[in-house]
């Protein structure tokens, strides 16, 4: 498989709350570690973006985090008036249709149009180059894609309204659906968390992706995997503490003897135990998906920060590396 | 800790009172937080405090799925037997069902209830326009669950239905479902606009004429043959539109009975950095709407209080730094290090137990005195079997609000 950042248009998808957001800015970090312009978009109705490089919420206009990575939250009704303005030509008469209840009937009931339009603006993104020079304005668009429920949510549209509609709007459906499927310029990157949930509507994602949207994937991050702590040969005198009064008893008392070291046994029990469940559940995923896949270990912090974004970064690189040629 | 957190004795916790109470509890949150088994535990305790009670899953974990014995077709209201239950060490003292929502069949079961003949439904069910709404369109979902909550509470076959719901960022996008599916529906305005377009020879006034040349531009747009589609599903649901309407004016109103219905929030302080559950708690109140109870799942254990109730601090005051203490410990070396980890690795949960818990508090001090407010802690274990059920039952049914 080539390099990912050799791709025009990255899309991340998962479930909600898997850290779809944080695995995109930190696909755009390492974008802007290479020199490349990267743009992060969304189309949520509060963009987390501004959150994660520590400024304000980027809004719908494209906001520059510094560094090469730019950011914006496309806002439906804005790209609408933007996509008559441009087809009408005349904006007086574009704003009149707009204002017409026929059209605000039609656009209330057809389905997916909002959808469709913000796919065509992402589409136009990835196409603007520069004036002068003929370059891409953007090296890589990085599509941080809302939650999918249980489908594919927005990327089934263009194939949703090639199959509905037949006029201008189906033209530009298919060239919307034939860049989500050119595999030169587009990956679709999974995330998911390595728990039974997330795991398990991932393997159905993936499988849809593959079957019915045909969309060429990149990756599989699995974030938040619990770090070891402990060592792979710790095994023996962790069970020996455990079990043995005699050890439990000089742990507890070199602890002052009053039964703290009961409760930093019950945490060890926890803490492994939950390891290894997510270690289950990341095989799982593996086993099911057969994309080269990057484990993003948990980042223990109260408050996700730049140094966290570059930790996530940091373990995204270093899988980036490693798979390189891993697969084709 | 305000009154209405701790009840008096014999009186019941705040969670089994709004399970006494109330009619309705609809269960929200984002995806990935546990709603599904919080509705699940709330519909055992109801059940165990005599209530006749089902709970409505949406799309659940297939293990959790697999308890309950639900599946994901045909809406089903399966009974969960007695002595499952007592094998799990639940004591019910009225029958509890559950059942999965399935989207499609509550629709078409709708359509098939207000068409007038055999003929309309039929075009309706094949219109390719109602095949997409009915399936994929983001709200669907939304609007089905509140559909087939407004049917079972009409039928009034139990005593109390919990409602799980879709996974959603906003309360509001569960709260509008039914109004916004109403004004997709609404055929007033894009039945008559659309019928002359389609009828020939038709005469036209002025104003209608206007209207076709709207159309005529969107139809340029989006092509003839959607319209069409368009056109033919809003002729055959004129009909029914009425009733439609009506049914979802009073399932909304269901939602807004302070008497029936009750609404509790699932967060989790892991699901996001920022926003577990605030916005939630503030649309809820704009929409004046009561939050009666806050569930936050998922709690981070902090590994200190011991069974007698003395805290870390109790046990470690006047102790030798734990590292210094463990050189002197008698262990050998290898134990010893091991321990060392041991340590190093509990404090390091206790940090995120602390993170957790400010977390907790935040959300607890904006969901006010009102509100019963309980944690159900990070188990060591998956939740999706009875007996884990069980246990979460317990921690939401405590007499007070410890984490």
């Amino acid at each position: 498989m080539p390099d990912l950042l050799t791709r025009r248009l990255l899309i991340t998808t998962g479930k909600g709350g898997v850290g779809k957001t944080t695995v995109s800015a930190a696909l755009a970090r390492i974008a802007a570690r290479r020199g490349l312009r990267a743009l992060l978009v969304s189309i949520e109705r509060h963009d987390r973006f501004g959150e994660l490089f520590g400024v304000d919420p980027v809004g719908a206009t494209v906001t520059e985090l510094g560094e090469g990575i730019a950011a914006v939250n496309l806002e439906p009704d804005r790209v609408i008036e933007e996509f008559f303005d441009t087809h009408v030509g005349l904006r007086a008469v574009s704003r009149k249709i707009l204002a017409h209840p026929v059209w605000k009937s039609f656009y209330a009931a057809a389905p997916g149009l909002r959808e469709l339009v913000l796919l065509g603006k992402i589409f136009r993104l990835v196409d603007e180059s520069s004036f002068w020079s003929g370059k891409p304005t953007w090296d890589v668009v990085i599509f941080d894609a809302p939650s999918t429920g249980h489908g594919a949510g927005i990327l089934n549209v263009p194939d949703v309204s090639a199959r509905l509609l037949v006029g201008n709007l189906r033209h530009q459906a298919e060239k919307i659906a034939a860049l989500l499927r050119d595999r030169k310029k587009t990956a679709l990157n999974l995330v998911t968390l390595p728990e039974e949930m997330p795991v398990a509507e991932t393997i159905e994602l993936h499988a849809r992706v593959r079957d019915e949207l045909r969309i060429p994937m990149g990756r599989l991050f699995v974030n938040a995997v619990p770090v070891e702590p402990f060592e792979p040969d710790d095994d023996d005198a962790l069970s020996r503490l455990q079990t043995d009064d005699r050890r439990g008893l000089a742990l507890d008392a070199a602890l002052g003897g009053r039964g703290a070291g009961p409760l930093v046994l019950a945490a060890a029990r926890h803490l492994r135990a939950r390891r290894d469940l997510a270690c289950d559940q990341a095989d799982r995923v593996r086993a099911a998906i057969p994309l080269p896949s990057t484990s993003i270990p948990l980042v223990a912090t109260p408050h996700f920060d730049r140094a966290a974004l570059d930790a996530v970064a940091d373990a995204v690189e270093a899988g980036l590396r490693a798979g390189v040629g891993a697969r084709s | 800790m305000s009154a209405s957190e701790t009840p008096r004795p014999g009186e019941p916790s705040p969670i089994d009172a709004i399970l006494d109470a109330k009619r309705v509890v609809v269960v929200f949150g984002t995806g990935g937080v546990g709603k599904t088994t919080v509705a699940a535990a709330l519909a055992i305790r109801g059940a165990a405090r005599g209530r006749r009670t089902l709970v409505c899953t949406i799309d659940p974990a297939k293990r959790l799925a697999d308890s309950l014995g639900v599946g994901p077709l045909g809406n089903d209201e399966v009974p969960i037997p007695e002595d499952r239950l007592r094998a799990a060490g639940i004591e019910t003292s009225a029958p509890l069902h559950a059942t999965q929502l399935d989207t499609k069949h509550t629709f078409d079961r709708l359509i098939d209830r207000h068409a007038p003949n055999a003929e309309i439904r039929d075009r309706i069910l094949a219109n390719p326009f109602y095949r997409e709404i009915s399936g994929q369109v983001i709200g669907s979902q939304e609007f089905v669950a509140l559909e087939k909550l407004y049917e079972l509470h009409d039928e009034g076959r139990y005593d109390l239905v919990i409602l799980d719901t879709p996974p959603n960022k906003h309360a509001l996008d569960f709260l509008d479902a039914s109004e916004r599916m109403t004004s997709v529906l609404d055929t007033g305005i894009l039945k008559w606009l659309l019928l002359p377009y389609f009828k020939k020879g038709s005469r036209l006034s002025v104003m209608q004429k206007g209207v076709r040349a709207a159309a005529r531009w969107i139809g340029d747009l989006v092509g003839l043959a959607f319209l069409k589609n368009l056109s033919e599903f809003f002729q055959a649901f004129e009909g029914l539109y009425e009733g439609f309407r009506d049914r979802a004016r009073r399932a909304g109103e269901l939602l807004r009975e302070r008497t029936t219905t009750s609404f509790v929030l699932v967060t989790s302080p892991a699901w996001s950095q920022r926003d577990p559950g605030r916005s939630f708690v503030e649309e809820l109140r704009r929409a004046g709407l009561p939050l009666e109870a806050v569930v936050v799942n998922r709690v981070r254990p902090a590994f200190q209080t011991t069974a007698d109730g003395r805290t870390i601090e109790d046990l470690l005051d006047g102790a030798p730094e734990p590292e210094a203490a463990l050189r002197d410990a008698d262990l050998d070396p290898r134990d010893r290090a091991v321990a060392a980890r041991l340590v190093s690795a509990w404090r390091r949960q206790r940090e995120l137990a602390a993170a957790d818990r400010r977390v907790v508090d935040a959300l607890r001090r904006l969901a006010g005195d009102e509100t019963a407010f309980r944690c159900i802690p990070f188990f060591d274990g998956d939740v999706h079997d009875l007996e884990a059920l069980s246990a979460v039952c317990g921690h939401l049914g405590a007499r007070e609000a410890a984490a």
